[in-house]
């Protein structure tokens, strides 16, 4: 069993043996998984308690709860090795910041900003992906200049932190570094951010924490879209060693993004 | 016997008929093969509809080519043929005049394209997924898994509503509280009931306006945007959690009230107090 309040790499590969049951609660979501000779047994619940953010327990269980539908997926042998791997969410997070954030001209500063993650059960030997499920449910929001032209993201609220002390150890999301940059000649006034998850990978660092590839946003004069670069530092003590994710697009050869203007205020 | 079967069968008129029946089936062979090609030519650049627009255009040209040819083969002159489709096509013209004005107002829909295949509109009272969008009529399967044909002439002239153009969609909700109630803690209720679903979307924000002073409630529209999918679960799911929001807040949905008034002249109405509800009931029964 794991301690509820401490990290750890909760994506590494498992057996589960015959007949037994396993019970998986990262972040909100709980999972609970049963091997049976030819098929495995899957459900899941989502708590709506406010300190679930911080919880992994990985133990084995004795049996599915009954009140909980569950899913079967059939086999003739069920393999018994299995896996947990976090994804980033297909779509960009909209996050709005608790207090709304200005950055002079000329000037740069690096936030934190976590984004919560997919899990998708994959079964081992042959490696075959079962479902994915969002860890948390977050709410559908529109980013564009108006309402036919845009994109679909998902948004969520953050606290935007300035340094890596602060941000508090949870599994079930993913930190990204951003560098912001104005490089235009008026305040940038940042109430509203858009994280180009799709075009970034994610890594697993040693300890359990979870991380993105870092990105610059430059933002320039009187333009809607903003310069957006992958930086090539990783941070903490992470290499491409310990990537769990590539990323699911690339970006375009401009490497424009919407990232700040909001809708209906440009 | 033979031989003479054998004259018969190298007369021109068999060798023609026979050339011209080759001509017709390589017409329609070689028809079906250029119209697919060319669909799928087509299909990366252009949309489904013109794809299968311009494949039967592929396939009825290259097949009235091939049979043109094949009635020149067998000695009928196609100048005097086209002639007699001239006149023929003004008598058919007067005759057909629904299917022409369908024929020429299909044209203008493909040109302006107001829909597409796989969209879901409204016409009148039948709202259905577009299957196809032909010369004369778009055909419509609406979400009871009925068969719509709506001639295009009634598209062109009537009002039609494409509900899938767009990705995004407001749902207004039109509800009515009681007097009683302090309308900043209903917006406050109505706006957690948004903000906890997770298919009202975060960015176009609701709103909430106040609409008047009604019959027996205070009128509110509560306007909330999802994604075209999922607006018809955000609508069930919506409603049922204001409900009960509302349940567990005490606030309250008024029925339509009615103030009976016996004015200075009438004289006033007999009332009857009940103080103890089960006597008041067997009170009733023994009086009655």
């Amino acid at each position: 069993m794991t301690d509820a309040n401490s990290l750890s790499q909760w994506w590494q590969p498992q057996k589960l043996a015959l007949d037994e049951c396993y019970q998986a609660a990262i972040g909100p979501l709980t999972l609970y998984l049963k091997r049976r000779q030819q098929e495995w047994l899957v459900s899941s619940e989502y708590s709506s308690d406010p300190d679930s953010a911080y919880r992994l327990q990985l133990t084995q269980a004795s049996c599915l709860p009954e009140l909980l539908a569950s899913q079967r997926f059939i086999f003739r042998h069920s393999p018994a090795g299995f896996c947990l791997k976090p994804k980033l969410l297909d779509r960009p997070v909209v996050i709005k910041t608790r207090q709304s954030v200005s950055i002079p001209p000329g000037e740069q500063s690096v936030f934190y900003i976590s984004s919560p993650l997919r899990v998708e059960l994959v079964l081992q030997d042959p490696e075959l992906t079962l479902f994915s499920l969002p860890i948390q449910r977050l709410s559908d929001t529109w980013f564009g200049a108006n309402t036919q032209h845009g994109e679909l993201c998902y948004a969520d609220k953050t606290h935007a932190r300035h340094s890596l002390a602060e941000i508090p150890a949870r599994p079930h999301r993913a930190v990204t570094p951003i560098t912001i940059e104005n490089h235009s000649t008026r305040m940038l006034t940042i109430d509203k951010l858009s994280i180009p998850l799709p075009y970034l990978a994610l890594y697993g660092a040693d300890d359990g924490s979870l991380w993105t590839d870092p990105i610059t946003l430059q933002h320039e004069n009187l333009n809607s879209l903003t310069r957006f670069q992958l930086n090539k530092q990783l941070p903490r003590d992470l290499t491409s060693r310990h990537q769990l994710a590539a990323p699911v697009h690339t970006p375009d050869k401009h490497g424009l993004v919407r990232a700040f203007t909001g809708i209906f205020n440009q | 016997m033979l031989e003479t079967l054998w004259q018969f069968l190298q007369s021109e008129l068999v060798i023609n008929s026979l050339q011209a029946l080759l001509l017709l089936s390589l017409g329609f062979i070689l028809a079906r093969t250029a119209s697919k090609t060319a669909e799928k030519l087509i299909s990366k650049s252009f949309s489904r509809h013109h794809a299968l627009l311009f494949r039967r255009v592929v396939y009825w040209l290259v097949l009235a080519l091939f049979a043109a040819s094949a009635l020149h083969q067998l000695g009928f002159s196609l100048g005097v043929l086209l002639g007699a489709a001239g006149v023929l096509s003004v008598a058919i013209g007067f005759a057909s005049q629904t299917s022409a004005s369908n024929l020429i107002s299909g044209l203008f829909l493909i040109g302006e394209q107001p829909f597409q295949i796989g969209d879901v509109i409204k016409v009148g009272n039948t709202t259905g997924e577009v299957l196809s969008i032909d010369l004369l009529s778009v055909k419509l399967r609406t979400f009871d898994n009925l068969f719509v044909r709506i001639p295009n002439e009634s598209l062109i002239k009537t009002e039609m509503t494409n509900l899938t153009r767009f990705p995004i969609r407001r749902f207004d909700l039109l509800l009515g509280v009681a007097y009683k109630e302090d309308i900043a803690r209903v917006r406050k209720v109505l706006f957690d009931v948004a903000d906890q679903n997770p298919l009202c979307l975060d960015e176009p924000a609701p709103s909430f306006l106040f609409t008047g002073f009604g019959e027996s409630s205070l009128n509110i529209q509560f306007s909330v945007w999802s994604t075209t999918e999922n607006f018809r679960e955000l609508r069930n799911s919506l409603q049922e959690e204001i409900k009960l929001a509302f349940d567990a807040a005490n606030i309250e949905i008024p029925f339509p009230h009615r103030t009976l008034y016996a004015g200075s002249e009438t004289p006033p109405f007999p009332v009857r107090i009940v103080s103890d509800p089960t006597s008041g009931a067997t009170d009733a029964a023994t009086k009655g």
